[in-house]
C-alpha cells in the first residue's frame, strides 16, 4: 500500500535533533574544566542513545507501516527521554547549586552553558516524544 | 484504507500517546523519589517538612533538656538580640576625625539631609554571604538609616530623599544571572573573575540637579549634611587593586576601587560648599568593610566629622544615631590600617590570578599566591618600617613602596590600626607589667582617667615591641616592631573618674615561630622569645604605641616613654612554648607551604634586614614541576587491602544520647557506642555531610541542621525547627502562629565592627544570645566565626573576619565561642586556613613561611579551639601549598587536632568537585564531613567517589581507623551540644512520610493505573482494527 508522510515524521526528526543536541551538549559538558571531574553518566547517556535509536527506528519501521512494534517503540522512547533528563538532572544538580552561589564565575557559567542546553535538549526531547506518541510517521493514502 | 480503519487507527494512537504520557510521567515520578530520597534533607528546610520523628519514653524533662535558655519568650529572645545588635554599632563605629561638630545639639537633629544614594539604600551586610536577612512582622524587624533616624527623634530633608528615589535607574546595579536579573540597590563589589572592575554608582551632581533643580536649597533648612560613602562587602567577590581594578568606561579620577570617584568627591565639595550659605555641618560616613583610601577626607578641612560604620546589620543604624546626637560616646577603634595606597603595601604585590605557566583547569590547577610579605601585612609592615625609618636601619627609608621618594610614614599611612576617637579625652596609665613566664602570661594594670568633659568608654590596647636580634637576622625570624597582646575596655567612665583596667595577656602570641629552632621532639622549629629587652605599652593606636616604645629606647619621636614597662629576658628561651596547652611538642609542620621547599631560590621573603633588597617582587608565570603537578591532580593517598582489626556493627545497647554531656572521650562507653556504627555509616556520612549533619540510627545520633554566617544564624528562620509542641515539655517551644518564627538572625553587624568594639564582654554576649536563638530554633550548628585575616584590602570578603590583627581575631572568635557553647551552640571557626582571596579559591595554592601561617591565619583560629574548646570548624576551599586544604598532610591534623587538641566536627567548604573533596585524604586528616549531598547509600556515594566502596575500604586499616575516628569526634560534639536536647538514652528515630512522599507515591501509583488503563485501551483498539 502506497503510504505519504504524517505529522508524526516531523514531530519524530525534531525528537532525534532535540535528543543528539541534549547528548552531544552533555559530552561537551563533561569535557569543560568545571565538570569533567564529575566523568560520563553512563546511565543517563544510555537512555539518550537508546532514546534516539528507537525513535529512528520508528521512524524508518513507521513510514512502511504500522506494526505494533512501532506502536511501543514512542511509548519506550518517551520513557527513555524522560529517565534521561532525570538522571541528568540527579547528577547535576549540586554543581548547578554551586556555579550559581558559592563558585560563581564568568569561566564556571561558561562551562555551564552546555549543561543548561543538554538538560533542556533532553527534556524537550522527552515532551516532543511524548507528542510524537500521538501521530503516525505516515499514512495510507 | 477505509473509514473504519482510520477510526480505529486514529485511537490506536490516541491511546498509545497517552499510554507514552503516563509511562513518561510514571519514569519521572520513579526517577524523581531517588532524586528526592538523595536531598531529602535539603527539600525538608525548603518545605519545612520532617521525614523522621523522635521518639522519647521518658518523662524526667531535666535528662531530656539539658540546656537552658535566658528568655522565656521569643519576644524576649528577639528585642535582646536586637540590643546587641544596637549595642555592638555604639562601641563598634569609629569617630576618625570631629573638629566638634558630632554630637549633634537637640535642635541639630531636627535639620538632617542625607546625601548620597547609600544614605537611602545603605549595606547592612554582605552583598553574599552575611547578607542582612529580610523579615518584618516580628517584635525585632530589621531598621534601616531614615527608620532609625525617625525612631530616635530625628528629622531629615524629605525632598533628598524622594529626588534619590527618583534617581534608583542611576545607581542600581543589574546582575545578569541565570533565570533572570537580580537588581540591587545597594552599590555591589565587583564578580569574582580575573580583572574585575568596581563601577562607581554615585549619582553625579548634573544628574541630581535635572532630578531635583532645587536639592542644593534644600540643604539649608537641613545644614547638617551627612554623606554615605559605601563599598561592599561580598564572598565571591573581589576588588583588583589599582587603576586596573576601575571601570575603564567611566572617566571619573578613580584611581583604586577603594578610592573616591570624582561624582563622591564632587557630592561631598558641593555639601562643604553649602556651608557657606547654611552655616551647617558636614559629617561623612563610612559604609565599608574594607579599608578604603581615604587620605584626601582626612586632609579636607571642610569636613568636619568621619565616622566610620562598617555595614551595621539589621539594628546598627539605631546605635549610629545614638552616637550621631550623643546619647553614646564612640568607642570603636579600627581593626585594619588604612593607608593612603593599598595597592603599594607589601602584599598586594602577590595577589589576584597569578596563573601557573601549566595550569590544567580540569584538576582545578589555576594559580598561585606566594605570600612574599613574611609576617607584614597591615600594620605590622607600617609601623615596623616606621620604626626602622626612625632607628635608620634595614633601608628602610628607600623608595621602594612608597607613594613618592622616600619612603615616609606619614606619606603612607592615613589612619593606624586601633585607632579612634571619643567625645571625651582619656589618660591611660600604664601602672605595672608583671610577666609570668611559668604561667606563659603578663599581666598590665592600667589606670584609665577620663579627662573630658562628658561620659564615655575607653579602650586599653596592650602592645609589645620584642627584641630582634642578630640571632633572628641570621635565622630569618621576623619581629614586627609593635604587635598587640591583648586589650580590654572600661565601663562608661563619667568625666574625672577613673578605672584600673587589668588586662592579663597570654604569653604564647608574644613568642615566634623559628624554622630551624631544636625543639623537645628532637626536631626542627620552635616557638622562641629571643633574649633582650621587651617592652609594653599602651596607646591609641598602634602608632602611638611605637612611637611610646621607640621613645623609651631614646628616639627622637612624640611618644610617651613614661608609659613604657620592659621586662628582660636573659638568654634566649626555647622551652617555654615548645609544647602547646595540651602538652603537645611543637615542630615544624608546614615546610611545605614554601614555595622554595618545592622549587628553591624561588621567592625572597620580605625581611627587616633589608626593606629595600627583600620588598615583594611579583611571582607570575610560575611553574609547577611533575612531582608537584602530581600532588595537585588531588590523588595522593593510595587504599590499600592489608587488613583491618576495626570494630563496625558491634551490639552494645548504647545510643548518643546515653553519653549526653560526658566531655572525657577516654571514657570506655565512647569506644563501645562508637564500635556500633557501620562502616557504610561512615563512609555515607562522611561523603555525604551535606547542609546538614544527618541522622545515624547505629549509635541513635541526631539530625544537626548547619548554618551560616558571621552576622547570626541566619540559613533558616526561627521557626522553620522550632518545636511547636507546647505539650512536649520543651521550654523552648514555641506557638504555632509565634509572628516571631519568621524571625531569621542574619541581624548583626559584619565582623569587622564586632572587633571594632575591642570589648571582649560585648562580643561574648553575642555569642550568648546566639546560643539562646539555636535553643528556640533547633539551629545547634552555627559557621560564624570567621577567622581568616585581613591580608588585603581587596578580599571583598573581608566582611566576613575580624582584622588584619591575628590577636585581635583570635580573641574575638573565642568570646564568640565562649558565648555560644555555654547554650550548646557548636560555634565554628572557619575557614581553616589561608583563604586569603577569592579569587579561583578553588584550587588556587597559597605559599608563605610557617612563621607567616602560624603566626597569621593560624593564630587567629587558636584560642578558640586550644582556650574554649570548640566544637566545630570549617576547612577552605584553597590549597595550603600544593595539598588541597583538606588534604595537607599536617595542617588538620598535626596543628589543629593534636597541637591544638580540638575534637570537634569538622566540615569541608561548599565543594562540589569530587576529585578537589580529596575524601580519603580528608578523613585521615580529620576532616568529619564533606558539603555534597545525595541519597544515604553506598550506591550513591560510590558514584560521587568511585574508589570510595565497602570492598575497597575495609581492609585498609588506615582509613577504617581514620572514619571511626572522625565519626567519633563528630558524635562528640554533637553529644556536647544542644543538638541533643529532647533526646533521652530511650529516644528512637521514626521515619515518616512527608506529604511529598505521598504525593510522590500517589504519583507513581495513579500513572502506573493509568497507564496500565490506556495500554488495555490501546489493544483494545488494536484488536478492533
Amino acid at each position: 500500500m502506497e503510504r505519504k508522510k504524517s505529522l508524526g515524521l516531523y514531530l519524530a526528526s525534531v525528537t532525534v535533533i532535540l535528543a543528539l543536541v541534549g547528548i552531544i551538549a552533555y559530552l561537551i559538558n563533561t569535557n569543560t574544566n568545571y565538570y569533567a571531574k564529575l566523568g560520563v553518566d553512563s546511565v543517563m547517556l544510555l537512555c539518550g542513545i537508546l532514546g534516539v535509536l528507537l525513535t529512528v527506528v520508528y521512524i524508518l519501521i513507521g513510514l512502511k507501516g504500522t506494526p505494533m512494534v512501532a506502536d511501543i517503540l514512542p511509548v519506550a522512547a518517551s520513557v527513555l527521554f524522560m529517565v534521561c533528563t532525570m538522571f541528568l538532572l540527579n547528577v547535576r544538580i549540586n554543581s548547578l547549586a554551586a556555579v550559581f552561589t558559592f563558585e560563581n564565575s564568568a569561566a564556571n557559567m561558561a562551562d555551564t552553558t552546555s549543561c543548561i542546553v543538554a538538560i533542556a535538549g533532553c527534556a524537550l526531547a522527552a515532551i516532543f516524544s511524548i507528542i510524537m506518541s500521538f501521530f503516525d510517521v505516515s499514512k495510507a493514502k | 484504507m477505509s473509514k473504519e480503519q482510520n477510526k480505529s487507527r486514529r485511537k490506536q494512537r490516541l491511546w498509545r500517546g497517552l499510554t507514552a504520557l503516563t509511562a513518561a510521567l510514571l519514569a519521572m515520578a520513579l526517577t524523581g523519589t531517588t532524586i528526592v530520597d538523595g536531598f531529602r534533607t535539603d527539600i525538608d528546610k525548603f518545605l519545612g517538612t520532617a521525614s523522621t520523628r523522635v521518639v522519647t519514653d521518658s518523662t524526667d524533662l531535666s535528662d531530656i533538656y539539658t540546656f537552658a535558655s535566658d528568655y522565656t519568650s521569643t519576644k524576649d529572645l528577639v528585642q535582646a538580640i536586637a540590643d546587641v545588635g544596637e549595642r555592638m554599632s555604639e562601641e563598634g563605629s569609629v569617630l576618625l576625625k570631629n573638629n566638634g561638630v558630632l554630637p549633634l545639639t537637640a535642635e541639630e537633629k531636627g535639620k538632617i539631609s542625607l546625601l548620597g544614594f547609600s544614605s537611602y539604600n545603605p549595606l547592612r551586610g554582605g552583598i553574599m554571604g552575611s547578607s542582612l536577612t529580610s523579615f518584618s512582622g516580628t517584635d525585632a524587624d530589621p531598621v534601616n538609616f531614615v527608620q532609625a533616624l525617625t525612631a530616635k527623634g530625628f528629622s531629615y530633608n524629605t525632598a533628598l530623599e524622594t529626588m534619590y528615589s527618583g534617581l534608583q535607574s542611576v545607581f542600581q546595579t543589574e546582575v545578569q544571572s541565570w533565570g533572570g536579573t537580580i537588581t540591587h540597590t545597594t552599590i555591589t563589589a565587583p564578580a569574582n573573575s580575573d580583572g574585575s572592575v568596581f563601577t562607581s554608582k554615585e549619582p553625579s551632581l548634573a544628574q541630581l540637579d535635572a532630578a531635583d533643580a532645587n536639592w542644593k536649597n534644600t540643604l539649608n533648612d537641613y545644614p547638617v549634611m551627612i554623606v554615605t560613602i559605601a563599598r561592599a562587602g561580598s564572598e565571591n567577590a573581589n576588588y583588583t587593586p589599582g587603576q586596573a581594578g576601575v571601570d575603564p568606561a567611566q572617566n571619573l579620577n578613580q584611581t583604586d576601587p577603594l578610592g573616591l570617584s570624582d561624582d563622591e568627591r564632587n557630592l561631598i565639595q558641593a555639601a562643604i560648599d553649602q556651608k557657606a550659605e547654611n552655616n551647617g555641618k558636614v559629617i561623612v560616613l563610612l559604609n565599608n568593610s574594607s579599608a578604603m583610601e581615604i587620605q584626601e577626607l582626612k586632609d579636607n578641612e571642610g569636613i568636619d566629622a568621619m565616622l566610620q560604620i562598617g555595614l551595621p546589620g539589621a539594628y546598627g543604624f539605631l546605635g549610629i544615631c545614638d552616637i550621631l546626637d550623643g546619647t553614646a560616646n564612640p568607642s570603636g577603634h579600627l581593626t585594619d590600617l588604612y593607608a593612603v595606597k593599598n595597592s603599594l603595601s607589601p602584599a598586594a604585590q602577590n595577589y589576584g590570578f597569578l596563573s601557573w605557566t601549566n595550569a590544567d583547569p580540569s584538576l582545578s590547577i589555576n594559580s598561585a599566591i606566594v605570600e612574599a610579605e613574611g609576617i607584614y601585612t597591615g600594620y605590622k609592615y607600617y609601623e615596623t618600617r616606621y620604626a626602622d625609618t626612625v632607628l635608620g636601619q634595614g633601608n628602610a627609608d628607600s623608595a621602594v613602596g612608597s607613594v613618592s621618594g622616600a619612603w615616609n610614614y606619614d606619606n603612607e599611612v592615613t589612619y593606624t590600626f586601633g585607632y579612634g576617637l571619643s567625645y571625651t579625652t582619656f589618660e591611660q596609665k600604664l601602672e605595672s607589667l608583671e610577666v609570668d613566664l611559668a604561667a606563659k602570661t603578663a599581666t598590665a594594670t592600667v589606670t584609665v582617667t577620663n579627662t573630658g568633659s562628658v561620659a564615655g568608654k575607653d579602650v586599653v590596647q596592650l602592645y609589645a615591641s620584642v627584641p630582634y636580634t642578630d640571632y633572628d637576622k641570621e635565622h630569618l625570624v621576623e619581629k614586627s616592631a609593635i604587635q598587640l597582646l591583648d586589650f580590654g575596655k572600661t565601663a562608661v567612665l563619667e568625666p574625672g573618674a577613673s578605672e584600673t583596667v587589668t588586662v592579663k595577656a597570654d604569653l604564647t602570641y608574644l613568642a615566634s615561630w623559628d624554622s630551624t629552632a631544636d625543639n623537645a621532639a628532637g626536631t626542627k622549629g620552635n616557638y622562641i622569645l629571643d633574649a633582650g629587652t621587651y617592652y609594653f605599652t599602651v596607646g591609641n593606636g598602634a602608632h602611638e604605641a611605637v612611637n611610646n616604645v621607640l621613645a623609651k629606647q631614646g628616639a627622637a619621636v612624640e611618644g610617651n616613654a613614661e608609659n613604657v614597662q620592659t621586662w628582660d629576658l636573659e638568654a634566649m628561651d626555647t622551652t617555654t612554648f615548645a609544647k602547646t596547652k595540651n602538652g603537645t611538642n611543637v615542630e615544624n609542620q608546614l615546610a611545605d607551604i614554601d614555595i622554595n621547599y618545592w622549587l628553591p631560590g624561588t621567592a625572597t621573603y620580605l625581611s627587616r634586614q633589608d626593606w629595600e633588597g627583600t620588598f615583594p617582587k611579583t611571582y607570575s608565570g610560575l611553574t609547577a614541576d611533575d612531582r608537584m603537578l602530581n600532588i595537585m591532580a588531588n590523588d595522593n593517598y593510595q587504599i590499600t587491602s592489608t587488613g583491618s582489626d576495626v570494630v563496625f556493627g558491634a551490639e552494645n545497647g548504647l545510643t548518643l544520647a546515653s553519653l549526653k554531656g560526658v566531655s572525657d572521650l577516654n571514657d570506655p562507653r565512647w569506644s563501645q557506642l562508637m564500635d556500633q556504627i557501620l562502616l557504610e555509616d561512615c563512609m555515607i556520612r562522611t561523603g555525604f555531610g551535606g547542609t546538614s549533619t544527618k541522622a545515624i540510627e547505629s549509635i541513635m545520633s541526631p539530625e544537626a541542621i548547619q548554618n551560616d554566617g558571621p552576622n547570626g544564624i541566619y540559613s533558616y528562620p526561627l521557626g522553620q525547627y522550632a518545636n511547636t509542641d507546647k505539650s512536649s515539655g520543651d521550654p523552648c517551644a514555641i506557638d504555632a502562629n509565634d509572628p516571631n518564627a519568621a524571625y531569621r538572625c542574619g541581624v548583626m553587624s559584619n565582623e569587622t565592627v564586632i572587633a571594632q568594639t575591642f570589648n571582649k564582654d560585648l562580643v561574648e554576649e553575642y555569642g550568648k544570645v546566639m546560643g539562646n536563638y539555636s535553643l528556640w530554633s533547633n539551629l545547634p550548628i552555627w559557621w560564624g566565626v570567621g577567622v581568616n585575616l585581613h591580608r588585603l584590602p581587596y578580599n571583598a570578603r573581608n566582611h566576613e573576619y575580624y582584622s588584619e590583627d591575628a590577636v585581635l581575631s583570635t580573641i574575638m572568635g573565642a568570646a564568640t565561642v565562649r558565648g555560644a557553647k555555654a547554650y550548646g551552640l557548636i560555634a565554628a571557626p572557619k575557614h581553616i586556613a589561608f583563604n586569603d582571596s577569592e579569587v579561583n579559591r578553588t584550587g588556587v595554592a597559597t605559599f608563605m613561611t610557617e612563621q607567616k601561617a602560624r603566626e597569621g591565619e593560624l593564630r587567629a583560629a587558636q584560642a578558640s579551639f586550644e582556650d574554649e574548646g570548640a566544637l566545630g570548624a570549617m576547612t577552605s576551599f584553597n590549597r595550603a601549598g600544593i595539598y588541597t586544604d583538606n588534604a595537607h598532610p599536617t595542617l588538620l591534623k598535626k596543628i589543629i587536632r593534636d597541637e591544638w587538641g580540638f575534637k570537634g566536627l569538622m566540615s569541608e567548604d561548599f565543594i562540589m568537585n569530587a576529585r578537589y573533596v580529596t575524601l580519603k585524604e580528608a578523613v585521615i586528616n580529620g576532616v568529619t564531613m564533606s558539603c555534597n549531598t545525595g541519597e544515604s547509600t553506598m550506591a550513591a556515594v560510590s558514584g560521587k567517589y568511585a574508589y570510595w566502596t565497602v570492598e575497597n575500604v575495609q581492609n585498609d586499616p588506615v582509613l577504617t581507623a581514620a572514619l571511626k575516628q572522625v565519626m567519633t569526634w563528630q558524635a562528640y560534639a554533637l553529644a556536647n551540644s544542644n543538638a541533643m536536647d529532647g533526646y533521652s538514652s530511650s529516644t528512637r528515630l521514626v521515619k515518616v512520610r512527608t506529604w511529598y512522599d505521598w504525593a510522590l507515591l500517589g504519583c507513581e501509583i495513579g500513572f502506573a493505573v493509568l497507564t496500565l488503563l490506556n495500554l488495555c485501551m490501546y489493544f483494545r483498539a488494536r484488536k478492533k482494527h
